[in-house]
């Protein structure tokens, strides 16, 4: 990959193997990573389950070992004392102390992030009300509900103002209202000038968050960019046509891609990547010059969840390889 | 420093706010019913000493030492897993701050706590020692059992705590409980064997090949298996609380019997070798030996027998050789303590070659087993800190 000059977060050739059974190949969760977090960007780290996220991220961030290569954040080395002064952190799974309450806990990292007496009291009241929490400080954390908890975990990693926060899956089991509470949060952090490393499920959270992309899959990072410029490299549209004929799929496909075609009855759908409206507008001339009929041309309206699930699966699925006969009847008559 | 006292501050605020705090008051509230049970029970058999044993008993070495130890051992194996696996380690150990700050941390506010738990249970039990039992040394078994029991705990804690950095919490739980038991059942085997050793010592070889013992081989590996394992200063820092306690009982008996007049008028009189030459020891087992003085016949109204009154001191000798006291057999509660000897009359008879065995055995304070162990443990205590600090160093991931 290219190498970016105004990395915060970079890793090289990150490997980390788990040890299985003896009788079984050991298990490789990441495999030779190289990864550039812009400084400044919402990142995103997408794959499907069992992609290696989780473990990346704890690499990258010094929070485990690798197997070999590097990890560092501002030139430090992911772990040292430096690099952890920089980061602010929140897991995927925790379950926070629930005796504490929630100024309790605050207090307890920002002293040991060396924030004490006046400035401690100013900083907890900050973040708290940076994450709506300020009203419920001195209630018990185990009273929180788990939106709450989450955002209190943000707050723990907002208390040293790090240069970048990084989030497990926050918004995991989160209600929309809480979701929308998070993003809010992460939007805030970010328009503050902290760099966001984001892992989630959620696409459309990403989309509306981020502004990098990586996908990882089977530990190896299969695509990584902007987000606007993946997206908008693989703008897609709709079609649908009826008269299909096997000429005019061959004229179609010898500019632009085609797939998931689909046939029922009367008539073929199928998605093509263009790169610019010419392309749509060729379509459509092309189909007519078949003398069939376009019903629908239209953006398809893809967007990372496509990118992610074409780059995932690299989906080729066509529907029955029998297109329907070709149109016998003017449309407007048979209609 | 600040981020360790940071730790252990949290620390002692959550486990003050835990249900686990319920734990040492059920444990003192059931002591103290399983005490006025005994007293209840025990209806006017026990006399004020052997209230005062029980209690002795009951606070060090049941409460402080192994309820508290493995108490301890719970809290410790859960302090560390649980945060791994809640997933809280991570947010700490993402903070510039060693883990090893985090396991002293830890271990500072656990330990703090639970020796301010201890220190509650002792007072509690002074004063329920003065309260209930009129005690006559009310608050030397606190102390000890504060002395046996804070080494004891920390070693429980932290070795709970260096069980727990490597596994899950249950798991870490399971296992220093287990290892705990263990070396406590061992602890306590070794210890018999060692007052069976001790008791051959001054056992003429005739009674010593009476008494079958198949611990020659088994007997040293327990011993040296509990040295190895420190905890069994517990069980050590129990029986020993227990017998100092009963000698100091013992001794104070024989003062207020030495300073009782004398009925002349009846056969006994003390009874007891302690103040006394140097007895001798022939027989073994309570059973008179064949030929001996003929056994006490209640129904004559018999309740003891004159002991051999030694010429140069003018007190009784017992076990002397061929001398009525090491033949007797009392109708009732033969070979019992020596504390029922009021039961027989004014002029109170110890009872036999019992009462001079428990003697010898009170020679058998073990300053060096005692300082030997409570060394080792608070040697081992840094030890295990040190292999659970170690131990999350060297882990590789902390998920």
């Amino acid at each position: 990959m290219t190498e970016s000059s105004d990395a915060l977060l970079r890793c090289r050739g990150l490997t980390r193997t788990y040890r299985t059974r003896w009788w079984r190949p050991n298990f490789t969760a990441v495999d030779s990573v190289d990864l550039d977090v812009p400084n400044g960007s919402a990142f995103a780290l997408v794959g499907p389950n069992g992609a290696g996220k989780t473990t990346l991220m704890l690499m990258a961030t010094g929070l485990m070992r690798p197997t070999s290569g590097t990890a560092t954040i501002e030139g430090h080395v992911a772990g040292s004392a430096q690099a952890r002064r920089n980061i602010g952190f929140v897991p995927e799974k925790f379950q926070l102390p629930a005796q504490l309450t929630g100024r309790d806990f605050l207090r307890l990292h920002s002293s040991i992030a060396g924030i004490l007496g006046a400035e401690q009291a100013s900083r907890i009241t900050e973040v708290a009300e940076h994450v709506d929490l300020a009203d419920r400080l001195d209630d018990r954390v185990g009273a929180y509900s788990k939106g709450m908890q989450q955002r209190m975990a943000i707050a723990q990693a907002l208390l040293t103002r790090p240069r970048v926060l990084v989030l497990d899956e926050p918004t995991s089991a989160l209600d929309p209202l809480q979701r929308k509470l998070l993003r809010d949060t992460l939007r805030r952090a970010h328009a503050d000038g902290c760099t966001i490393v984001l892992n989630s499920h959620n696409l459309a959270e990403v989309e509306d968050i981020c502004d990098h992309v990586a996908i990882l899959e089977d530990g190896k990072i299969v695509a990584s960019g902007a987000l606007r410029d993946m997206v908008e490299r693989t703008t897609r549209v709709r079609v649908r046509v009826r008269g299909w004929t096997p000429d005019l799929e061959k004229t179609l496909t010898e500019r632009v891609a085609i797939d998931a075609i689909h046939h029922d009855d009367a008539d073929t759908t199928f998605t093509a990547a263009i790169k610019d409206e010419d392309a749509a507008a060729w379509i459509a001339h092309q189909v007519v010059s078949a003398g069939a009929w376009l019903f629908e041309l239209a953006p398809s309206g893809e967007g990372l969840e496509d990118l992610f699930v074409r780059t995932i699966t690299g989906s080729n699925a066509t529907g029955s390889s029998t297109p329907p006969a070709a149109p016998t009847t003017d449309p407007e008559v048979g209609a | 420093m600040i981020a360790i006292l940071a730790i252990a501050r949290a620390t002692i605020l959550e486990l003050r706010r835990q249900r686990l705090m319920i734990v040492p008051i059920i444990g003192i509230v059931l002591s103290l019913l399983v005490l006025g049970a005994v007293l209840l029970l025990s209806d006017g058999d026990l006399g004020l000493q052997d209230r005062d044993a029980e209690l002795a008993a009951l606070v060090t070495g049941i409460g402080a030492a192994v309820a508290g130890t493995i108490y301890a051992a719970i809290v410790g194996s859960g302090l560390v897993a649980r945060e791994i696996t809640a997933g809280t380690m991570l947010m700490l150990a993402a903070r510039p701050i060693g883990r090893w700050q985090i396991i002293a941390g830890r271990v500072l506010g656990t330990s703090m706590f639970l020796l301010a738990v201890l220190l509650f249970v002792c007072i509690s039990y002074a004063l329920v020692a003065m309260l209930t039992a009129g005690s006559t040394a009310p608050f030397d078994e606190p102390f000890l059992a504060f002395a046996y029991g804070a080494p004891a705990i920390l070693l429980g804690l932290t070795f709970g705590i260096a069980c727990s950095v490597q596994g899950k919490a249950t798991a870490a739980t399971g296992t220093a409980i287990g290892i705990m038991l263990f070396a406590w059942s061992v602890g306590i085997y070794a210890d018999e064997w060692r007052d069976e050793q001790h008791e051959r010592s001054f056992l003429t070889e005739e009674v010593r090949d009476k008494l079958e013992s198949n611990d020659a081989i088994v007997g040293p590996i327990a011993l040296g298996v509990a040295r190895a394992l420190p905890f069994w200063v517990f069980t050590t820092g129990a029986s020993n609380t227990i017998d100092r306690h009963e000698r100091y009982q013992f001794d104070e008996e024989y003062q207020r019997q030495l300073d009782a007049p004398v009925d002349t008028t009846k056969p006994g009189g003390m009874g007891m070798a302690y103040a006394g030459p140097a007895p001798t020891y022939e027989t073994g087992t309570s059973d008179p030996p064949a030929g001996a003085s003929p056994e006490l016949d209640p129904a004559a109204g018999e309740d003891h027998v004159a002991p051999t009154i030694d010429p140069a001191t003018g007190l009784p000798l017992i076990g002397s050789t061929g001398g009525p006291i090491e033949a007797q057999k009392l109708p009732d509660k033969p070979g019992q303590e020596a504390f029922q000897c009021a039961e027989y009359g004014g002029a109170s008879c110890f009872l036999g070659y019992k009462d001079a065995w428990r003697v010898k055995q009170f020679e058998r304070v073990k300053p060096m087993d005692e300082g030997l162990g409570l060394l080792l443990a608070w040697l081992a205590i840094p030890l295990w800190m040190g292999i659970a600090m170690l131990l999350l160093h060297r882990r590789r991931d902390l998920t």
